[in-house]
């Protein structure tokens, strides 16, 4: 409450000076226990306030963790700003529903069980990885209406087979999310080597479908990408879902306030907006206003949801993908790393391929295998043609 | 200002049952201006990093919420087995301070600067203070002023800095460089054969001299391979402590500790590394002051200050000159992709003395790649490069590659 009330009474002195003001406020509070050579477990607890004013036309915007003194600052910030009729404050719409915080969570005890059954005290020291518990507080204040706020949990799981280039990884809201037992469950087979070339038809496994959407297709919806925006084809349904009820990246409410609902994208990739930004260009709100750490209010994605009629099989799995190389501004390098055969064999391979985010856009078909939620992004497997270098 | 508060904290995590604790505290504030845009922006940022070692298992917690720490949290933190150790020091206190002109900021700038058209300009002033403390009774404070001009021309933003901000004519050079840079990207043709020897600017130098420290620090130590030949018999790297105008921290690191110059190459030849206290103790090594945290109230770990890398060679000109048409001259790097010790470089380029723009592909071992040096140039030259938020001076020549 405490907070509230400073942020109120801000509000109030704000207006008094003709500043019209929207704050959002993230207070951390989680546990991340990390393991590499040792096992370090880091309690963090942050408070981020994200300022943004607006008097006569001229916006600026600031990140904060306290507001004592900021006014004065504002108020030679704002003169310093260049007038944009752009520039505005929205009110805040009411919170119609929050699901996304787990009440039986217990972070405290939560974390040192996943530690042990991630087995990241193995004394081997076959298992690396990661641990974090917590929740996030979100709230939006405005001086143009009522306050809104929701509390969200955050479960994020890594798990890797020290030495060997495999990991399982997945974050959720909920403890019981089956997303996160294929973490704890993870264990590496065997691995022989599979020699693979020339043109074939690949699946990639709803795993690197999701690295590959998450680097090439989700910078599309970014106001700020200068780079080609693709179609998205006639085999995939895409939709930009802030209301996923076990994804931490879930929101019932943008940076300003307004109640977030599903976006399905058709046909070409336009980048998503805020209010600014929308009357910039000319646009529909998509109520994506976001900040970024670097203290700035744009727009971005929240979950892209990924399906597909088609179930295409692929004449291999590919299980495991290195980093992805920029070739070109339109072309990028993806380097498979673990592929399985139809006939369950499962292997290193050493092999590229080179892709098109535009194409693979356009022509890529579901694959065999269910839809999955890696990150920000929920996809089945997929499939392709490649040719292999 | 959290010194007294920090000892009160120090004193609960001793009374836990802590053999060490430390804290760090860091205050930043930034002004940011991007050209063009109108909005001016402004981050308050601070953090505290406060940790305790407990019969060798650490308890950290990391905050922006100053006044909510209590000793009392860190040791219910330490958790497992681990047997962790960390080097102790001597007593200190330390103050140190760069010269800082209140009136220096980086709206005086803008009124001076011109138009500028088609590349994004990102001005930049950061205010630091630092402040430790530990229960072996070191007490440092520091505090600088420095100012950062980014430039993006699409691809990659270009950093330079210093203690007062750059003057509208290096911006304008800045600015002229990397339009450049863009008409010699879309001329770009690609080059597919393999050159026989590339020349790399110093910039690029410093990006892959910075991959190849990242692996020169294995764990566990028993794979470190001091007095290995890592490069030609003239090649020398050192790590120094970051001087006053070097945008780093100054002459202590996020531990606590000293930085002392640091020898890491001598006559081609590995024979040191960077370490933090923990990776210290756990080497069995002295700490080098190199204990650096990415993030502001972070943890820290091992990273380099202000690398300088030097081989005695010729004027940059007379190595020019003796390229032929199977030399390339790698300008920019478009891509870096590390695969084991194998790096793959994608860049643009120009062939020779033929004023033709190429993209290319090019392999090279980062274990050899000290071991594969030609020549290099006599002159030096500095950049800034980025771990996080943590700027790394890199002073290198030109080389020429095998």
């Amino acid at each position: 409450m405490n907070k509230l009330n400073d942020i109120d009474l801000f509000l109030t002195k704000a207006k008094e000076r003709g500043i019209a003001c929207t704050i959002y406020a993230e207070e951390r509070d989680t546990v991340l226990v990390r393991k590499k050579a040792h096992l370090t477990p880091v309690h963090q607890i942050e408070k981020n306030l994200y300022v943004r004013a607006v008097r006569g036309n001229r916006a600026v915007e600031l990140l904060t963790d306290e507001l004592s003194d900021t006014l004065d600052l504002l108020e030679n910030l704002l003169a310093r700003g260049e007038p944009d009729p752009n520039n505005e404050i929205i009110s805040p719409e009411p919170l119609d529903e929050s699901y996304l915080e787990d009440p039986k969570l217990n972070p405290e005890e939560s974390w040192r069980e996943l530690v042990d059954e991630l087995r990241l005290m193995d004394p081997s020291g076959r298992w690396t990885g990661e641990v974090m518990v917590g929740k996030i507080n979100r709230s939006v204040q405005s001086t143009e209406g009522k306050g809104l706020e929701e509390t969200v949990t955050l479960i994020y799981l890594r798990k890797i087979e020290a030495g060997l280039n495999l990991q399982e990884f997945s974050s959720s809201t909920r403890l019981e999310d089956p997303e996160l037992r294929r973490v704890i469950e993870f264990s590496s087979e065997s691995l022989g080597e599979i020699e693979l070339k020339g043109e074939i038809t690949v699946e990639l496994s709803p795993k690197v479908s999701a690295k590959l959407i998450e680097k090439l297709i989700l910078p599309m919806f970014f106001p700020e990408t200068s780079g080609p925006r693709g179609t998205v084809g006639m085999n995939l349904r895409m939709t930009e879902d802030p209301r996923m009820q076990f994804s931490p990246y879930s929101r019932s409410f943008d940076a300003e306030g307004l109640r977030t609902s599903p976006i399905a994208i058709k046909g070409r990739i336009d980048f998503l907006t805020n209010s600014t930004i929308s009357r910039r260009f000319g646009r529909p709100n998509t109520r994506s206003a976001t900040w970024i750490r670097e203290g700035r209010l744009t727009a971005r994605p929240t979950n892209l949801r990924i399906t597909s009629e088609s179930k295409e099989e692929g004449r291999v799995i590919v299980e495991e993908i290195g980093e992805i190389e920029s070739y070109d501004r339109s072309l990028v390098i993806v380097p498979i790393q673990v592929v399985r055969k139809r006939t369950g064999e499962i292997g290193l391979t050493y092999t590229k391929f080179v892709l098109d985010p535009v194409t693979f856009l356009e022509q890529t078909k579901g694959g065999t295998m269910k839809p999955m939620r890696y990150g920000r992004v929920t996809t089945p497997s997929l499939t392709l043609d490649v040719k292999l270098y | 200002m959290i010194l007294d508060q920090g000892r009160k904290i120090l004193e609960e995590i001793t009374s836990s049952g802590a053999e060490f604790a430390d804290l760090r505290a860091e205050f930043v504030n930034s002004n940011i201006i991007r050209l063009g845009e109108g909005i001016p922006r402004r981050r308050n940022e601070k953090g505290l990093l406060v940790r305790g070692l407990f019969r060798g298992n650490w308890g950290v917690v990391s905050t922006n919420q100053l006044d909510n720490v209590k000793g009392g949290e860190v040791a219910k933190l330490s958790f497992g087995d681990e047997r962790g150790k960390v080097v102790r020091l001597k007593p200190a206190k330390i103050e140190l301070s760069s010269p800082i002109d209140e009136g220096l900021s980086i709206y005086s700038l803008l009124q001076d600067l011109p138009k500028i058209k088609d590349v994004e300009v990102e001005l930049i002033e950061e205010d630091w203070k630092k402040e430790y403390l530990s229960t072996d009774e070191r007490e440092i404070e520091q505090r600088w002023k420095f100012f950062f001009i980014k430039i993006g021309d699409g691809e990659e933003w270009r950093v330079t800095g210093g203690l007062v901000p750059p003057s509208p004519e290096i911006v304008e050079k800045l600015v002229d460089e990397a339009l450049e840079m863009r008409t010699m990207e879309r001329k770009a043709s690609w080059f597919n054969n393999y050159p026989k020897r590339i020349l790399l600017t110093p910039r690029l130098v410093s990006k892959l001299l910075l991959l190849w420290i990242k692996t020169a620090s294995p764990e566990p130590p028993d794979q470190l391979k001091i007095d290995e030949r890592v490069g030609v018999e003239h090649v020398q790297v050192k790590d120094l402590p970051a001087p006053l105008s070097s945008a780093s921290n100054l002459f202590v690191d996020d531990e606590g500790v000293e930085g002392r110059e640091l020898t890491l190459i001598s006559n081609g030849v590995l024979i040191n590394v960077m370490t933090d206290r923990s990776s210290s103790a756990y080497y069995g090594l002295r700490p080098t002051g190199n204990g650096r945290a990415s993030t502001i109230g972070g943890v820290p770990s091992p990273t380099p200050r202000n690398i300088v890398f030097q081989c005695e060679g010729d004027t940059l000109d007379q190595i020019e000159g003796e390229l032929n048409q199977q030399d390339l001259i790698l300008l920019r790097l478009r891509n870096v992709s590390l695969m084991g010790n194998q790096i793959e470089l994608i860049g643009d380029g120009k062939i020779g003395e033929v004023d033709k723009v190429v993209r290319t592909k090019l392999e090279l071992n980062l274990k050899n790649f000290l071991q594969n040096i030609i020549e290099c140039s006599k002159d030096l030259y500095t950049s800034i490069e980025w771990i996080g938020r943590i700027p790394i001076k890199v002073t290198t020549p030109f080389i020429l590659l095998r």
